[in-house]
């Protein structure tokens, strides 16, 4: 009850229960107009959103087979059991864990970097910022083909490190004990190199966050440290990392998100291989559900995914609540 | 309830909204009776077809010959008839004749009654009988007596070569033919004479092989076929592990160690025959029709063919690319007819080999073409067959090709492949997709 008291609703609502009934509904009664104006939406948003999710929620707990029906039952937890002892579900987990290390501290370290860059260099820096949010209007699937960089005969890395830079290529070879002209999306670690490497051919969007976040911060508290005497470091710990808190947890989220949903990458590069090596979780799903078209099983991994994305993004918004 | 100037009551309006639902679900769920034009016929074929076939030819032509018919030309979704087959399924009629389709998509189809045979159409044009086609691809799509599709080109395996880059390293013989290699070792052996080191600076330039390990399922039953003359074992299980299959894995991750076997076509399904005609590879291993395609840039007789090394000479895996025609088409009479008049016309497949060396099922199409390859081929594909029809024939593939990939990265050793793909097939569905048909 001392909830209730506290909902500004239920104070003006009358205290028996049959009467609440009435207010309700007489409540209801009266936004009918609301209801019809907003059914589009609602009507949208259920047949689009909630019905798939639902009906995707109770196909995971079958053996749903889009082409070979017959047999299709409910099998309880079976589908989800079976995705973790799945080795590629394990490895395209793994990997995607491992990508997301690399892609996330690097891709914000790298938009902060260039935010304050583009800060402090005035008009230029608008064209800086235009440019770089280029690549995030370009599809990913078209940005992938990038992976002709990698490419062994005709690739621009092999023909850079052989034609420009032979001497650095010659110490490569030395160190690491491997020939050049290399298949770099032919090996498994070389693959997931290419692959962080291209991601950050989105990095606009951060950039833009963090510019609109740098805009935010009063410059007399620049100038006031000025004069106290801090240094360019000084004034990053104490004022602009500070300041851009709330932008980098936003940043860090987004980021992760996209990490763990990558796809659209390693699909076109590499198509999950060398082996294993390059598969990620979402087109381990992808090919259960429409190569194999297994999709109680596909829907109980997504479902798996589901809850790791949101664990994650639960954790850091702990996190920054914290802070 | 008022809006815009309207009362209604809530039960008025519950009940409106409630009749608008049903009879929009009703409209959405009902299976449409489609009467059957004369006037327009809808023809699919998959993408790159178009590429590669007169499809656009035939739509003129047949337009020609039939005054006030329409040929809308389409291109199927994707690479494959996958999403057709889910679109089929749920009742939508997206063609009338469709062009593309394995044995694999026809057994898929047939299997939940999606397709009309063409026995009846067949009986009345001796055009379309079994003698009149390479009958290893006729077959193919004859399941339980019933002719579900008709081929129009097939394809099989084998080795393409450059006959210049051969004879430089002498491995032709006083004709000017290819020694065909006959067992693994020497076709390595082959592979190490071919690469070259072009600027002398101790690394190969010009890699004397390739094996296309994109279509990595069809490399390992062109193999085993290659090796014991069939894919399946006594007990109709499907030979996997068998001495010429390690025997060629392990050649292959050695002459990759050494520069002379190429493993591009590990995540581009097109290296191969790119490098081949840019002159870096010297002979490749994937489907034939790449022998004849390179040979647009190469030069006419430029490269040859060898068949997949093994005691028997010749067999290999194949497929077929077929015509169908789906239960729920508009117009089945004119598809059956456009398909007769121009698919199976010399033109058509004709234009196809001679240019992109796809070998014409109908045997009328090449009639004059003397080169000995397209001989070979013919004989060739009558020993070959077909990949296994099983139903999880998607993950078999991938399981293979994985397998192969995680070998040649050095990730696994040769024991460690066989026994995980083995593992692997353990947990899938291979039961024959041909015993879904019986239920249909």
């Amino acid at each position: 009850m001392k909830s209730h008291a506290a909902s500004p609703a239920l104070q003006i609502a009358p205290a028996s229960a049959k009467n609440r009934r009435a207010y309700w509904l007489e409540q209801i009664r009266g936004s009918y107009a609301a209801y019809f104006f907003s059914m589009p939406a609602i009507v949208l948003m259920t047949v689009f959103m909630i019905y798939p999710l639902l009906w995707a929620f109770w196909l995971s707990f079958t053996n749903y087979h889009l082409i070979h029906e017959q047999g299709t039952g409910f099998v309880g937890i079976n589908n989800y059991t079976a995705a973790l002892q799945d080795s590629t579900f394990k490895t395209g987990l793994w990997n995607t864990l491992v990508f997301t290390l690399f892609h996330v501290p690097i891709s914000i370290g790298l938009a902060l970097l260039l935010a304050a860059l583009i800060q402090s260099a005035g008009k230029f820096g608008k064209l800086c910022q235009m440019l770089l949010f280029i690549p995030v209007l370009i599809p990913e699937a078209m940005s992938a083909v990038v992976f002709w960089l990698f490419a062994e005969r005709v690739g621009l890395a092999n023909h850079l490190m052989l034609e420009k830079f032979g001497f650095i290529t010659h110490g490569i070879e030395q160190i690491f004990g491997f020939e050049i002209p290399q298949n770099w999306l032919g090996r498994p670690g070389w693959a997931m190199a290419a692959i962080v490497l291209t991601s950050y051919w989105g990095i606009g969007t951060n950039v833009i966050l963090f510019s609109a976040g740098f805009a935010g911060i009063p410059k007399d508290l620049y100038e006031a440290a000025a004069v106290d005497g801090a240094g360019p470091w000084s004034r990053f710990k104490a004022i602009t990392f500070p300041c851009l808190r709330h932008t980098t947890a936003v940043v860090s989220i987004l980021a992760i998100i996209h990490s763990l949903k990558i796809f659209s990458l390693p699909y076109i590069m590499t198509n999950g291989g060398p082996g294993t090596s390059t598969t990620f979780l979402y087109q381990w799903i992808f090919q259960n559900a429409f190569m194999y078209f297994k999709l109680g099983y596909a829907c109980a991994m997504a479902f798996l995914l589901a809850l790791v994305v949101l664990a994650v993004a639960g954790l850091q918004l702990a996190v920054s609540k914290k802070d | 309830m008022a809006v815009a100037g309207l009362t209604l009551s809530r039960r008025r309006f519950l009940l409106g909204a409630a009749s608008v639902g049903v009879a929009f679900s009703g409209l959405s769920c009902s299976r449409q009776e489609h009467v059957q034009r004369k006037d327009k016929v809808r023809v699919m074929a998959l993408p790159w077809m178009f590429g590669k076939y007169p499809i656009r030819e035939a739509k003129e032509r047949f337009e020609k010959r039939h005054p006030g018919v329409e040929v809308e030309l389409l291109k199927s979704p994707g690479e494959s008839c996958q999403k057709l087959l889910v679109a089929m399924l749920s009742g939508r009629s997206d063609c009338d004749v469709l062009l593309g389709a394995n044995e694999t998509d026809v057994i898929n189809f047939a299997a939940r009654d999606l397709l009309l045979p063409w026995d009846d159409f067949i009986a009345s044009n001796p055009k379309l009988m079994r003698d009149r086609f390479v009958s290893t691809f006729f077959d193919m799509v004859n399941f339980g007596g019933i002719q579900y599709a008709l081929p129009v080109s097939g394809e099989l395996i084998c080795l393409s070569v450059n006959k210049k880059m051969a004879r430089d390293a002498g491995l032709l013989n006083d004709n000017g033919r290819i020694r065909f290699a006959k067992t693994w070792s020497e076709t390595f052996d082959y592979a190490k004479r071919l690469s070259v080191d072009l600027n002398g600076d101790g690394k190969v330039d010009r890699y004397g092989f390739a094996i296309n390990w994109s279509f990595g399922e069809h490399i390992f039953f062109a193999t085993v076929n290659a090796a014991e003359g069939r894919v399946r074992g006594a007990n109709n299980e499907i030979l996997i592990d068998v001495p010429a299959l390690r025997e060629m894995m392990a050649l292959s991750r050695e002459a990759a160690s050494k520069g002379h076997l190429n493993l591009g076509c590990l995540t581009d399904r097109n290296s191969d025959r790119n490098d081949m005609k840019a002159g870096l590879a010297a002979m490749i291993m994937t489907h034939h029709s790449r022998w004849r395609e390179v040979q647009e840039v190469l030069g006419d007789g430029a490269t040859t063919v060898m068949p997949v090394p093994g005691p028997h000479t010749g067999s290999s895996c194949a497929f077929s690319l077929n015509v169908l025609i789906p239960r729920n088409s508009h117009a089945i009479e004119l598809g059956r007819k456009f398909a007769e008049e121009e698919m199976f016309a010399p033109y058509f497949s004709g234009y196809a080999f001679t240019k992109y060396g796809k070998l014409p099922c109908h045997r009328s199409a090449i009639e004059n073409d003397a080169s000995e390859e397209y001989h070979w081929l013919q004989e060739w594909a009558d020993r070959s067959t077909h990949r296994p029809l099983v139903r999880d024939i998607a993950q078999l593939i991938d399981s293979i090709e994985r397998s192969q990939a995680r070998y040649l990265a050095n990730e696994i050793d040769l024991d460690a492949m066989f026994s995980g793909l083995k593992a692997d097939m353990s947990l899938l569905d291979l039961r024959d997709i041909r015993e879904d048909l019986k239920k249909a």
